[in-house]
């Protein structure tokens, strides 16, 4: 699934231990993540998402669903 | 601008980043020694194994700051990491099924009754449906 979080991230100058910390997963998990290699569970799309101040349809981007 | 993470994010961080593994290993690994003991089996082998459970702990409560080897120690602190363990888990699982079917047949084939082979894929296939129900009505 596409995203947004590098982009996010980086603009905010956090690194993804930093953002990590925060969500209490583990780097890889963000890197997967950033690297559309992991699709995150709903609740911790929700919280990325808000931790950013976005809409989470903002942050992810289903690939093929309107 | 950043917001505050809600909810669970103490708790679960403080129940699962225990190091559960090294005690389970620790512990497994005295019990297989005593039984050893007790049934009067104790060799050189019975060392290395305890010595094996000795390092197993060490090395998941040591390297506990290492992401892969604390993920593979805890996987519930990390969605991705409890997605990567169920899945290496369905993996093993259907590893062992193979052997266990495996070894029934050249028990059967052997003109054994396919003891216990039979019993375990038995208490396999209940145990499956059981959890299946259970999960069912609660999902």
């Amino acid at each position: 699934m596409q995203n947004e979080i590098r982009r996010l991230r980086t603009e905010r100058g956090l690194s993804q231990q930093e953002l990590a910390s925060e969500m209490d997963v583990s780097r890889q998990t963000i890197n997967s993540i950033e690297t559309e290699r992991y699709t995150p569970s709903l609740p911790l799309a929700i919280t990325l998402a808000r931790f950013f101040g976005e809409p989470v349809e903002e942050v992810f981007h289903a690939d093929g669903h309107p | 601008m950043q917001m505050a993470i809600p909810e669970s994010k103490f708790t679960r961080r403080h129940v699962f980043r225990g190091p559960w593994l090294s005690i389970w290993s620790l512990a497994l690994g005295i019990v297989f020694f005593t039984a050893t003991a007790i049934g009067g089996n104790l060799n050189w082998t019975s060392f290395v194994s305890l010595g094996l459970f000795l390092a197993f702990a060490a090395v998941f409560y040591f390297g506990a700051g290492n992401e892969t080897i604390g993920g593979l120690g805890s996987p519930a602190r990390d969605e991705r990491w409890m997605m990567i363990n169920q899945r290496a888990l369905a993996f093993a699982g259907t590893v062992v099924i193979l052997i266990l079917i495996g070894g029934w047949v050249v028990e059967l084939a052997n003109g054994n009754d396919g003891t216990p082979y039979s019993e375990v894929m038995g208490g396999g296939v209940i145990a499956f449906f059981v959890a299946a129900l259970w999960l069912r009505f609660r999902s």
